[in-house]
């Protein structure tokens, strides 16, 4: 009795299990989406607490738009990124903004990093628009970037503590499969996060799978998509063409 | 045995709760909650008005508290709380792992005084909230809201677990005990004190 009891319940447990490892990235309530990507302008002061050439500005923009992050998902381009000024740094007007300060003293004491979604929800089938999406940053921590000549010392690295928050800003919540750029705590000195995991991949690929509201989300990769044969890493919409020769595949 | 299958399997169920949204944060100690907090006190949100900040940039919420017992430090009767985001019209603004405030809601909150703006805000963002619910067998209980919103994270970038609900009287006593052992010699021990 107790070994039947035992089996049933590990069978349920085992298929709790799989089910998280396999779907369990989380979208934001209401579901929602930009109607086009949207083009982030970062903060071209940079941070103070970066040494590397820009004070993080350049290693932000090439991680949150490289193909190990959200546009290499297989959804298309759905992040840009471009630096310049915040000095009109507003929620409400549209341009999205990646501020290495914070102009209204919100994220100050324990908060590293803020991301702020305005949506209107509005569209005919339940989805929700978001029209701006704006991220502060506390600049009294100690922040660090993979170019930084001096390695990691008890620092957060702007790469993924970005990507991560700019998950958010493209309509992701948080998961909880470890590992994942989704999942809600990063280790100091981990830059794990600045790259997606599958989980991710799943969770935007669902996003985007919804139609994306009213202007339909961003262009689907005409690209191979994972698990698709390839020859060069070009051929992806992940940019990740691997495997042995002759027998290789896009993830 | 069983009763350890049975934890095992709510353990695992527990895992795989939906969590919410975020920002990222790094967790306050419960001392750093009790010694940078102006005022810790136990009150009713009457009411909750969103509207854009006085620089056009953002939504915030003023939340009207009734202060029921002022637990550490001095406060009036009744008090406005400033949290970010909200709803103006059909505009939404979420701000990911920040306190939010229900009308009607009973609440204990570690509060702090903003330099910039003189509003009011709670220390450690969703750390220093806590919902006052009272149980169907009439256990009251300080209920954490720290819910997976915010990365809660410590100074090191290790994860904090989300912390229990706690009888309120035990919640209480473990407060003042703390603030005396840091040094605070503003802790009242009766309810309904306003200074």
């Amino acid at each position: 009795m107790k070994k039947a009891h035992l089996i049933r319940v590990s069978v349920i447990a085992a298929g709790l299990t799989v089910f998280g490892s396999v779907s369990a990235f989380v979208l934001l309530d209401p579901p929602r989406t930009w109607d086009t990507a949207p083009t982030y302008i970062v903060d071209n002061r940079g941070l103070a607490s970066i040494t590397d050439d820009d004070g993080g500005v350049s290693n932000t923009i090439n991680a949150i738009t490289g193909s190990q992050a959200w546009n290499g998902a297989g959804s298309g381009t759905v992040i840009g990124a471009q630096a310049g000024s915040v000095a009109g740094w507003r929620l409400g007007d549209g341009i999205p903004m990646l501020n290495f300060d914070d102009p209204e003293h919100a994220c100050n004491g324990s908060c590293l990093a803020a991301t702020f979604t305005g949506f209107f929800e509005n569209r005919s089938d339940g989805s929700a628009r978001i029209f701006d999406a704006d991220i502060v940053t506390n600049d009294r921590f100690a922040w660090t970037s993979e170019s930084e000549p001096d390695g990691c010392l008890s620092e957060f690295f702007i790469e993924g503590v970005m990507v991560h928050e700019t998950g958010h800003a493209v309509g992701l919540a948080h998961t909880d499969v470890s590992g994942a750029t989704m999942f809600p705590s990063v280790s100091a000195c981990d830059n794990g996060p600045a790259s997606i995991e599958q989980d991710d991949i799943d969770g935007l690929n669902a996003l985007f799978a919804g139609g994306g509201g009213d202007g339909g989300g961003p262009p689907a990769c005409e690209l191979g998509q994972r698990g698709d044969a390839c020859t060069s890493d070009a051929e992806c919409c992940s940019g990740k063409c691997k495997g042995p020769a002759g027998r290789s595949s896009c993830r | 045995m069983k009763r350890l299958i049975t934890f095992a399997a709510a353990a695992l169920i527990g895992l795989h709760a939906i969590p919410l949204p975020a920002s990222t944060f790094v967790a306050m100690t419960e001392a750093d909650l009790i010694s940078k907090s102006d005022r810790v006190i136990q009150g009713e949100v009457l009411k909750v008005h969103s509207h854009w900040s006085k620089s056009g940039r953002i939504v915030v919420t003023d939340a009207t508290i009734r202060v029921d017992e002022v637990l550490i430090g001095d406060s009036p009767e009744v008090i406005q709380v400033r949290t970010f985001g909200g709803r103006v019209n059909d505009f939404v603004v979420e701000t990911h792992g920040f306190p939010v405030f229900q009308a009607g809601k009973k609440v204990i909150l570690y509060l702090y005084e903003e330099p910039s703006d003189r509003s009011l805000r709670v220390l450690g963002y969703q750390q220093g909230h806590f919902r006052v619910v009272t149980r169907l067998d009439g256990v009251t209980l300080a209920v954490p809201q720290v819910d997976q919103a915010g990365r809660l994270l410590r100074p090191d970038g290790s994860p904090v677990p989300i912390p229990a609900s706690v009888e309120i009287g035990a919640f209480k006593r473990h407060l003042r005990a703390a603030a005396e052992k840091l040094g605070r010699t503003d802790i009242h021990r009766s309810p309904a004190s306003h200074r």
